[in-house]
């Protein structure tokens, strides 16, 4: 693999995220170990998948948190796929945002989890910009590799 | 053929059957969850491990690949928690019918729904993230189910199975027209008796001759379980009962061993799942009298077998009094309505024909139409859809005020989350709440759907219209008497926005309702055929079905203006150029005129098709036609070769969507949420 700036930049980058916990280590480099010839835009586009997806159920986890009654079902749904989504590409602060706010809406606590819902709703913006660079430079760096 | 378009690598001309000399490699796995992100790495994984992957985001769609080619899986592997259907629901379906290992998976790893999986068969439990290790092995599942399903067939006694074809194969020989067909058939008898010797032998082979338990005779099956009584049943007897060629004790006994496992499930499923339903039963429970045997089928037995909490069954038997309640409310039991019909499609029919002779001539409200069409059905559905009636059924019912729902016809289009309450339903103060009921029923529509073998629903849940149409069956059928089963509830609870909200339709309507099997078609030329020559003057009609088809995709939203405006007019105002009466209760959005239907209908999507179908008989119902594809009031007639249509249409829909890919639920916005960026 060639070691180009940019390269040396995706690996800084990508060892910032573990470094801040917004990326699980383990699950990443687990993940690439699935990447090959056959389909080298798995990550990039595992990523591009998330983002679009977790952006969509926080939407949808707010505007059932605000609708009146609540809607449970909704909410259920939707925290239960980010869990699962986050879990599976590794992105550890959403995840435990998730729980979080999970635990807290079984609790009964709808205006903790309107907290909670807003935490999580940072650290996602927070996540999906850094990541957004990310896969953008992923893209960048794939012609040069082959 | 399925037009899988949307899956990769998959199936692998199922038809084969078998496995490959390099077992596991090639092992057909069929893996659905709702979640893309998840959905890509399983596949990749799977992929990884050289098995045939084909991906699916609805347990509808599922149900559909996997009765479609019914030899085309070797295993499953799903979420527990899908939009349209419970996991757990799915899992019990798939072994019921199909009797195929499944893998549960989930994002909780608490002990109690690992537990949950393993009490309901699933052959392994799984915990996100799931790890290639954890997949290489599922074959395994396969070897040992295949194992253990060859030794019961052994067990049971080789020597009378032998027998028994023996003597079929001669008595088959004997009524042969020409001798060669005569020989052709005994030496392909033979053949086949000598291959299944020569596969008892062999353990190492997967191939095994596997009893398919279609819904035709898993009804039966249901049927003599119940004539016998559940506690009485014995596989001897309801082998005999059943009187089906081919069909030995061994098969009977191990599918008697997973239905009750299934029934005792929905009777702690049901008790658990009171909530709405059985308060709405409650009230009737006290109104509703002896029960009433529909259709040979006794409702006692059948409550006490599967344990159907009380009150539905009160329900289920007012129901079948039909008329004499003087506010039907169709609180669960249109939700199981829908279920039962769906999955007893001959059944209902049978039953519906009864119940229609009641019910002829009478302006009956639809809820009691409901009942009484639900009843055979009912019953046999309950079991399997009360489960899923759950939550469901909390939702339905707390949207039970439209009463339009009761349309239930309409109940198609409630995937959509349309529940069309709209100003008709001002007329229709009978039908209370229930409506909203069955529509919201997709899961279980989903399930019953499959049961009927209509399976296709490509459209993820969209596709409910069957099950739901059981339920709305129920409600104008009555009246109509041709209410097929299929009458879709619609009205989709908000709260369950899954199960209508099938993105997809709002997508695919333009496509599919022209292109397949031009099923979208014809119904609509029957529509307004039906309506001309219908001159009941269906309470449903005003009944109003009325769906507001808020919940509906954005997309429909023009075909919401249209219904709107149609709807204002009352519900008679069908577009449909039917001058009759036909009050097509512009329900929800009466999109499609009869007469000016095709084009409607090429807009509104999957569901017409279905809808169509059933409009016939529903047409005069509930002319509302939902706008989005979902189904309108799918009061399928009956006599129509309700299951082909279905299967037809489902195919139709199925190849117009992606396979396995239902749109994303329409949930707060979601739109389209197709899974099309996959990459390939």
């Amino acid at each position: 693999m060639a070691n180009t700036p940019l390269h040396q930049q995706l690996s800084i980058m990508k060892q910032s995220f573990f470094d801040e916990g917004l990326l699980d280590h383990e699950q990443v480099s687990y993940l690439e170990t699935l990447e090959n010839e056959d389909d080298p835009d798995f990550i990039e586009n595992l990523f591009t998948m998330f983002l679009r997806d977790s952006s969509r159920y926080i939407d949808s986890i707010e505007k059932a948190l605000e609708a009146t009654p609540v809607d449970y079902s909704v909410m259920e749904r939707m925290m239960y796929r980010l869990k699962g989504s986050s879990a599976s590409i590794g992105a550890s602060k959403i995840n435990g945002e998730t729980n979080t706010l999970r635990k807290v809406f079984h609790d009964g606590d709808i205006e903790s989890a309107k907290a909670s819902l807003q935490k999580l709703k940072e650290e996602h913006a927070n996540f999906k910009e850094k990541l957004v660079i990310y896969v953008g430079m992923l893209k960048e760096a794939k012609p040069s590799e082959y | 053929m399925l037009n899988l378009g949307y899956c990769k690598g998959s199936m692998s001309t199922a038809s084969s059957g078998g496995v490959s000399d390099q077992f596991p490699v090639g092992l057909r796995v069929l893996v659905v969850d709702d979640d893309p992100t998840c959905l890509v790495i399983l596949e990749k994984m799977l992929r990884i491990c050289l098995y045939e992957v084909t991906k699916c985001n609805r347990a509808e769609i599922a149900l559909s690949l996997l009765r479609e080619n019914r030899n085309g899986y070797d295993i499953v592997i799903s979420d527990v928690h899908m939009p349209d259907m419970d996991g757990f629901k799915l899992l019990e379906l798939i072994g019921l019918e199909m009797d195929l290992p499944v893998i549960m998976m989930s994002a909780d790893d608490g002990k109690n729904v690992v537990m949950k999986g393993v009490t309901h068969g699933a052959c392994d439990y799984l915990i996100k993230p799931i790890r290639i290790e954890a997949l290489k092995n599922i074959w395994q599942h396969v070897v040992r189910k295949k194992k253990n399903e060859r030794k019961d067939m052994e067990q049971s006694g080789s020597v009378e199975e032998g027998g028994d074809r023996q003597q079929k194969q001669s008595e088959d020989a004997d009524y042969s027209s020409s001798a060669n067909e005569g020989s052709w058939k005994n030496s392909k008898r033979r053949k086949d008796e000598e291959e299944e010797v020569d596969e008892r032998d062999d353990t190492s082979t997967l191939k095994k001759p596997r009893v398919v338990w279609s819904v035709e005779l898993h009804q039966q099956f249901v049927a003599a379980v119940n004539q016998l009584g559940i506690d009485k049943a014995v596989p001897k007897k309801i082998l005999e009962l059943m009187n089906v060629p081919g069909l030995t004790r061994e098969n009977v006994a191990s599918h008697l061993q997973k239905y009750r496992l299934y029934l005792r499930r929905l009777s702690g499923v049901s008790q658990h799942q009171s909530g709405m339903g059985n308060s709405f039963i409650s009230t009737q429970e006290a109104t509703y009298g002896s029960l009433s045997s529909l259709n040979g089928l006794d409702l006692q037995t059948l409550a006490a077998a599967s344990q159907i909490p009380a009150q539905s069954l009160a329900t289920l038997q007012a129901a079948g009094l039909g008329r004499s309640t003087a506010k039907p409310r169709m609180p669960m039991p249109i939700v199981d309505q829908r279920n039962l019909f769906s999955f007893e499609n001959p059944k209902l029919r049978f039953g519906e024909g009864q119940q229609q002779h009641l019910n002829n001539g009478k302006q009956i409200n639809l809820l009691h139409g409901i009942p009484t069409t639900m009843e055979p059905k009912q019953l046999a559905n309950m079991h399997h859809s009360a489960q899923s009636l759950g939550s469901m059924n909390m939702q339905l019912n707390a949207h039970g005020d439209q009463s339009g729902s009761l349309l239930m016809q309409m109940s198609q289009q409630q995937s959509r989350g349309q529940i069309l309450n709209e100003a008709t339903s001002s007329q229709v103060p009978r039908l209370p709440s229930s409506i909203g009921q069955p529509i919201v029923n997709n899961a279980l529509a989903s399930g019953v759907l499959a049961r009927n073998g209509l399976a296709e629903s490509g459209r993820g849940t969209g596709f409910n219209p069957v099950s739901q149409s059981s339920s709305t069956m129920n409600f104008p059928l009555n009246t109509t008497a041709e209410l097929t089963a299929t009458s879709f509830a619609l009205g989709s609870a908000p709260g369950v926005p899954s199960l209508t909200s099938k993105g997809m339709f709002p997508e695919e309507i333009s496509s599919e309702i022209k292109g397949p099997g031009g099923f979208i078609m014809p119904s609509y030329d029957i529509f307004s055929d039906l309506q001309h020559h219908r001159s009941h003057d269906w309470e449903l009609q005003n009944a109003g079905m009325t769906f507001n088809g808020s919940q509906q995709s954005n997309s429909l939203q023009s075909n919401v203006d249209v219904a709107s405006s149609v709807l204002a007019h009352q519900g008679f105002s069908s577009s449909q150029s039917n001058g009759q009466g036909r009050n097509i209760s512009a329900v929800g959005k009466p999109m499609f005129s009869a007469g000016d239907a095709t084009d409607h209908v090429n807009a509104q999507s999957l569901g017409q098709p279905l809808n169509n179908f059933f409009a016939e008989n529903l047409v005069r119902v509930k002319t509302e036609r939902v706008p989005d594809a979902s189904l309108q009031t799918t009061l399928f007639n009956e006599q129509f070769g309700q299951e082909d249509l279905m299967s037809a249409l489902l195919k139709q829909q199925q190849q117009q969507q992606q396979a396995g890919i239902g749109p994303a639920e329409n949930e707060f916005d979601f739109d389209g949420y197709s899974l099309d960026n996959i990459p390939v």
